[in-house]
């Protein structure tokens, strides 16, 4: 590639075939990314305009702040001129408030972090094209671009994933507890939440291992079983707390359906389903009746407000609640 | 690098200042749009990524770190809006060329060297320009203190905003004069610049 077809590329002048190909050319290898990332810059950073706007009241930012007569003005017309812009966000609740809604994309250090905070779901593209799906409370950390002979990933929390087959490449992901899955093409769900006992891996196709990472022993199960890995807590050190494991036939409607915005629980322990819920709606559950943990419920609830399920748990376990705003209370 | 004045504009920003604040969002807005189209190419939400990065700016100016770099603040705002709008561009395009070139469009967005480039955004020209821009409203609250001879708190009162700005806007409007002074060699120019300054006053008086 030479460096005018380059520069035709990134001021978007090639054709659709040249753009193919210099995709492909620039997936090759990291060498090829780090000359076309010396141009770009380049390009971009030593011919900035620096020219200042002329004092003409057509810009929309410039007309909020400057035109309000009172400042008890100024959020109404801030409020009409951006709802008129279809879906965005209001003024005041930018900052803060913009991560309750979406998916968090943060650079960390040299890789990329995604982060889902309280209720949010959301879908993350690797950079060799596989598909990560986050549950609530979850975050993943990738490189920029993958090695050629491995491609390591970080996850804290729950994830469904389709992993882009490439068995010369396998993918490693690292969980927070020391252990780590190894898959080559796969279809799976894992869940690794750090105030969890247990890790669990579904596999619905394909192959994976899970590898404790302090001895290095791999776990391999088959497509249609799931993985749990519990804690133990009375061997091993704090670091590298020993595990138990099982394999059982897995239920692959109950672990995944969270993907298809669907809750399941199936004659689940309620100290788990009282930590789902937290998770899935984003709230705080004060549980004051201590005989609820004795119970396992059952239920399918599909993108439905909280209500109905702590009406559910009200009528079936014979306790009362209150919900308030995002706390709940179960007594 | 020539950081002197630019600590004030931080600190008025920072303290709540509209006018300055709007004096940056003239000086830096066509560059920060060269940016964004310059890694996100030719889209049309790219408007709303400026737009947005300038807003959340303004909504995190308690965050403002006034010994920094304001542009690189402003830049890793727009550098991270810009990853957001082509990370959902690749998942609704995913499998079409578009959908490609937006996934690498953000690995070249997250490179190193642009990193390096927008911790070293110069500051020297913008500090020049948002100070030639400065709104005569900064000017007059200057004359208000050494013309009018009003306190700091009296200038508060009446322009309904805290003393802090009162003092930087103070301090702004001094490092303007300052540098209009020292632009000019000494002689005809400079007199005739008193002049104009002195005039102005009048007029506002």
């Amino acid at each position: 590639m030479t460096d005018e077809q380059i520069l035709s590329f990134i001021k978007g002048k090639l054709s659709k075939a040249e753009r193919q190909s210099m995709l492909t050319w620039i997936k090759e290898s990291p060498e090829n990314l780090d000359r076309v990332s010396k141009l770009q810059s380049e390009a971009v950073f030593s011919t900035m305009p620096d020219k200042t706007l002329p004092e003409k009241k057509r810009w929309t930012l410039y007309s909020i702040i400057t035109t309000a007569a009172a400042a008890a003005l100024l959020p109404v017309i801030a409020f009409a001129l951006f709802t008129h812009r279809s879906d965005k966000k209001l003024l005041s609740e930018y900052s803060d408030i913009s991560e309750k809604y979406e998916l968090v994309t943060r650079m960390k250090g040299a890789n990329i972090e995604y982060r889902t905070y309280g209720a949010v779901k959301g879908k993350v593209l690797l950079p060799d094209s596989s598909v990560v799906w986050l549950n609530s409370e979850s975050s993943l950390v990738c490189p920029q671009v993958f090695d050629s002979d491995k491609r390591e990933i970080s996850l804290s929390g729950e994830g469904f994933f389709e992993v882009h087959p490439d068995s010369l490449c396998p993918m490693y992901i690292k969980t927070p507890k020391g252990v780590m899955a190894k898959v080559t093409g796969t279809t799976f769900n894992l869940s690794a939440y750090n105030d969890d006992k247990e890790i669990k891996l579904t596999l619905l196709s394909g192959k994976v291992a899970l590898i404790i990472e302090k001895n290095n022993q791999e776990i391999p199960i088959l497509p249609h079983q799931k993985l749990e890995l519990t804690e133990k807590s009375d061997k091993g050190t704090e670091k590298t707390p020993q595990m138990a494991g099982t394999i059982s036939a897995a239920d692959e409607e109950a672990d995944i359906s969270w993907k298809d915005g669907i809750l399941i629980f199936r004659d689940t322990p309620m100290d788990e389903v009282i930590r789902k819920i937290e998770r899935w709606y984003g709230v705080d559950v004060d549980v004051r009746a201590p005989e609820v943990y004795g119970y396992n419920f059952t239920a399918n609830f599909s993108s439905e407000p909280i209500h109905n399920l702590l009406e559910l748990i009200k009528t079936s376990l014979s306790v009362d609640y209150t919900l308030d705003k995002n706390k709940v209370v179960i007594y | 690098m020539d950081k002197d004045g630019m600590k004030e504009i931080a600190e008025a920003i920072k303290a709540g200042s509209r006018e300055v604040f709007e004096t940056f969002y003239r000086v830096e807005y066509l560059n920060l749009e060269h940016f964004v189209k310059g890694f996100v190419g030719n889209d049309p939400y790219c408007e709303d990524i400026i737009q947005d990065s300038f807003m959340a700016l303004w909504d995190s100016r308690n965050k403002i770190y006034p010994e920094g770099n304001l542009r690189t603040f402003l830049y890793t705002i727009a550098r991270n809006k810009s990853v957001s709008h082509l990370r959902k561009k690749a998942l609704d395009k995913k499998n079409t060329i578009d959908g490609e070139e937006a996934l690498v469009k953000i690995m070249l967005l997250c490179h190193q060297n642009v990193s390096d480039e927008i911790n070293a955004l110069d500051l020297e020209n913008t500090i020049a320009r948002i100070y030639a821009a400065i709104p005569e409203k900064i000017k007059r609250t200057f004359i208000m203190s050494r013309v009018d001879g009003m306190t700091y708190k009296q200038i508060a009162e009446k322009l309904g905003v805290s003393v802090k700005l009162v003092e930087y806007h103070i301090s702004i409007a001094l490092n303007y004069f300052r540098k209009q002074l020292l632009d000019y060699s000494v002689g005809v120019k400079v007199i005739a610049l008193l002049i104009s300054v002195f005039s102005s006053t009048m007029i506002l008086l």
